[in-house]
């Protein structure tokens, strides 16, 4: 019966057949072993498949042209553009803003220019610094814009310094509705890069943040689509999925 | 598994499922419960069952139902007096209506076992692992239904 089931092994199988071979008067027995075997019926189906399938996810199944291919790589390129700048965004958006000790200096220009930190000066003696300009690139792109006010705001004794630099604040603002934090523009600059951008009251503060957060949510809204989009490119009969 | 996969399954296997449904249990509209329900387990567990052993869980689903079915119906038919001689030979046109006729007359353990290793072609060692045996076992009754069909085709009047 193993041999007629196909359960000996090569060399199980090739030792019977020698001892049939010698002994011919088996093969009637085996023949009969082998009529037993039943054979499927395949005119037997089950016809109510549908009620067993379940609902897929869907798929673009996209055609491979390419116009297509070109059209595809663009969207791709656009949304990691979206992307990437939703990314930027949510990073810690660094609004210096600068509170004036003294109540008559209300000037709509105060913005202060900071020091790049010395690594061998201790930090709370940095914090309080005179001010000089950055030397690094970024410094130096913010000196064109800030240096001539800074220049204005030296000869200006109520905006010294060592009497504002410890009314500053920098509020850290982030797309994700995080609570807002303090932390000195040096602290900000040493932990990442950052859009600086100078604000000149808390109105024109409150409108910025409001434009920012519109505008990240609704390129993360759009992200999040094509995240959950599974897109199917076929080539010839090949499908390529690709999920962002 | 996902549900792609799952559909797959489906399409693939329900047709032969059903056929052993049938053939263990003899009635067509147990047979689609059985196919039912087994797919139901199996989308039940598509997270813990692989694709590669969809197969075996759909077959071992539908065996436990058919014999716990087939016990519960108490439907146990026992087996002809077994023919000495089960070399006789037969005439050939009616062997295969002969055969599906003497698979009736086999407990729906044994039918079981005929159909997994004849229809199905699994091994002894995998039918073992589907119904709980040991291989041993499996062979022993496997070669005893074996000997209750040659011994039912054996009879000319079964036959012809």
């Amino acid at each position: 019966m193993l041999y007629a089931d196909g359960e000996l092994d090569a060399a199980e199988a090739a030792a019977l057949q020698r001892f049939l071979k010698a002994h011919p008067e088996l093969d009637e027995q085996l023949g009969a072993w082998r009529n037993l075997k039943l054979e499927a019926d395949t005119a037997v189906i089950f016809e109510a498949k549908d009620t067993l399938l379940k609902r897929e996810p869907k798929r673009i199944a996209l055609a491979w042209r390419p116009q297509v291919w070109a059209a595809a790589a663009a969207v791709a390129a656009l949304v990691m553009l979206a992307v990437f700048q939703r990314d930027t965004l949510e990073q810690k958006i660094a609004i210096q803003h600068t509170f004036p000790a003294t109540p008559h200096i209300a000037t709509a220009q105060a913005v202060q220019v900071f020091e790049k930190p010395n690594p061998e000066k201790s930090e709370a003696a940095a914090k309080h610094k005179p001010v000089s300009p950055f030397s690094n690139a970024l410094g130096a792109a913010r000196e064109s814009v800030i240096a001539p006010v800074a220049v204005a705001s030296k000869s200006n004794e109520s905006l010294a310094v060592p009497e504002v630099a410890p009314q500053m604040q920098l509020m850290s603002l982030t797309t994700k509705n995080e609570v807002p934090y303090e932390e000195t523009v040096q602290e900000s600059e040493r932990r990442f890069p950052a859009i600086h951008i100078a604000a000149a009251n808390q109105p024109a503060f409150n409108m910025l943040k409001q434009g920012l957060d519109m505008r990240a949510t609704q390129i993360s809204n759009a992200a999040k689509v094509v995240r959950e989009t599974a897109f199917a490119v076929r080539i010839g009969n090949k499908a390529h999925y690709l999920n962002f | 598994m996902n549900a792609t996969a799952y559909n797959d399954c489906v399409r693939g296997l329900s047709d032969s499922l059903y056929r052993f449904a049938c053939k263990c249990l003899g009635d067509a509209d147990a047979a689609k419960d059985v196919v039912q329900s087994s797919f139901e387990a199996l989308w039940r567990k598509r997270e813990e069952v692989s694709t590669e052993k969809a197969k075996a869980f759909l077959f071992q689903v539908a065996y436990n139902q058919s014999v716990s079915s087939w016990r519960a119906a108490a439907r146990q038919v026992h087996s002809e007096v077994m023919a000495e001689d089960w070399t006789t030979t037969t005439v050939q046109t009616g062997l295969k209506s002969a055969l599906e006729a003497a698979l009736a007359t086999l407990d729906a353990q044994s039918r079981a076992l005929v159909l997994l290793k004849d229809y199905e072609g699994y091994s002894y060692a995998e039918i073992g692992k589907l119904t709980d045996l040991n291989e041993s076992q499996v062979k022993v009754y496997l070669f005893r239904a074996r000997k209750k069909l040659q011994a039912f085709i054996g009879k000319p009047e079964n036959v012809l």
